[in-house]
């Protein structure tokens, strides 16, 4: 497979690219429905009209070119002092989020993230919301959303507590069958030789 | 050559050519293209295409750049010239452009935009969203002129090479832009509805071109306009899932998207959603 970039915005990554003869716009979130076929008139548009910049490079799989231009996007963006980072993307749309589309994400995170103790994601998400001037003006999002941070916490002490369990069970099965000094020397090894198959030897 | 004063001499034998189209006609069609001619006077303004990122740039405050001022911009950033940036971002369209601009004085400023009287101008293809310029920013400009069609094709000969004299033919002023597009669509228009006309001034390889001078800034915004279909994919980009992994690509996009929304509900840009 031959596909020859022949423009691409780095304002988004969309690009124009010729593959089997056809001339094919593809956009974020670079998924096949999002392929369109465009011609010989909609390349000049694109590069006369719309900023797009002329490129004659070739690559021989989706992947490179998605690389390519997901890798021009971030530089553009350095040089004009956007922050592309996961944060500030989702407070960004926090801020501009409707009501439904943010209790949706409640749900989610209730229903998905905490179950499957997806802790770490699902607490990121919740502080981002919370810290979010549009969501503190909405009293039952506030509560919703500190109601879920609490479930968050109270799985994390769950989870630990089953941790420590856990090692203390490994420990008092170590000494019954008097293996703790055993087990010991082998952490020894490990650390010393900072390899884990230390205990292979 | 100046382009505008160009485009101002024209408007007499604008003028004339309409007139001798008109008088040609049974008088139904007569009155047909009468009504489109006064309906492009009161009804068309210019629009230009703009990316969600220039137009999130513009709700922030910045002014539009055309392809010269970004090249500046780049060669400053950059250190290389301006002239080679240009090159290689304008590719095999650079000698017609070059070729084009470079014939009128003050080309450098030129910004480059679309007769619109309704719709969504060219954005179907590419989502972008269609910005029409308020019918104030259009009143007072001497510095505008309007070509028949995209004017690196109806001022190039068959050969691809610059014809002067037809550009000096085609030009016209802001004060007949509808004498203009109604020597342009008097055949086309008879044969169509009056509902159908604004997808008849802009069609995807066919369209009056604006060219003017005067920066273009969010207060020179009227409404912008973007297709159902597209303000859809972007929203359900946006929200289906506000956390989801995604690409750097896909973070600029809504970033850009997010800021034109915080405008819309701050009230800074109007946005027409079409179906």
């Amino acid at each position: 497979m031959k596909i020859t970039l022949l423009a691409y915005s780095e304002f988004d990554g969309s690009a124009i690219i010729k593959l089997d003869g056809r001339l094919e716009l593809v956009r974020p979130p670079f998924k096949s429905g999002n392929i369109a076929s465009l011609d010989e008139k909609d390349l000049r548009y694109a590069i006369l009209h719309l900023g797009f910049l002329s490129s004659a490079l070739e690559y021989d799989s989706w992947v490179a070119l998605i690389e390519f231009l997901n890798d021009k996007v971030r530089e553009a963006g350095k040089i004009r002092g956007d922050d592309l980072s996961d944060v500030d993307v989702l407070r960004t749309l926090i801020d501009v989020a409707p009501h439904e589309a943010l209790e949706r994400y409640l749900d989610r995170v209730r229903d998905e993230f905490i179950p499957s103790r997806k802790l770490d994601h699902a607490e990121s998400v919740l502080l981002t919301m919370i810290e979010s001037d549009a969501v503190r003006e909405s009293k039952t999002l506030t509560q919703k959303i500190t109601q879920l941070l609490r479930s968050v916490m109270e799985a994390r002490h769950a989870s630990l507590v089953r941790k420590y369990r856990h090692e203390d069970s490994l420990f008092e099965s170590l000494q019954r069958k008097g293996r703790l000094d055993e087990a010991h020397a082998m952490g020894d090894r490990i650390r010393r030789t900072q390899s884990v198959f230390a205990f292979a030897d | 050559m100046n382009l505008f004063e160009v485009a101002r001499a024209n408007g007499p034998r604008l003028e004339e050519r309409g007139a001798e189209i008109l008088s040609s006609l049974h008088p139904e069609s007569r009155r047909k293209i009468e009504e489109f001619r006064i309906w492009i006077f009161e009804e068309a303004r210019v629009s230009i295409n703009l990316p969600p990122a220039v137009l999130a740039e513009l709700t922030s405050g910045e002014t539009y750049r055309n392809i010269y001022e970004s090249a500046a911009e780049q060669a400053v950033l950059s250190g290389r010239q301006k002239d080679e940036i240009l090159r290689e971002r304008l590719g095999k369209y650079y000698n017609r452009r070059i070729a084009f601009d470079m014939a009128f004085s003050n080309s450098e400023k030129f910004r480059y935009g679309v007769l619109n009287a309704g719709g969504a101008g060219l954005t179907a293809k590419f989502g972008v969203f269609c910005a029409v310029l308020n019918k104030d920013f259009l009143e007072p400009s001497e510095d505008m002129a309007y070509l028949p069609n995209d004017s690196l094709v109806c001022c190039f000969d068959e050969l691809g090479v610059f014809d002067k004299n037809r550009a000096k033919r085609l030009a016209a002023s802001n004060s007949h832009r509808h004498w203009l597009a109604t020597i342009k669509h008097a055949v086309a228009v008879q044969g169509i509805p009056k509902e159908l006309w604004v997808q008849d001034i802009v069609k995807d390889d066919d369209y009056i071109e604006a060219i003017f001078t005067s920066p273009v800034s969010l207060e020179s915004l009227g409404e912008v306009r973007i297709l159902k279909t597209r303000y859809d994919e972007l929203w359900h980009m946006a929200f289906d899932d506000l956390a989801r992994k995604r690409s750097d690509a896909e973070k600029a996009l809504m970033k850009a998207f997010a800021r034109i929304l915080k405008a819309v509900r701050e009230g800074r840009i109007s946005l027409e959603v079409l179906p």
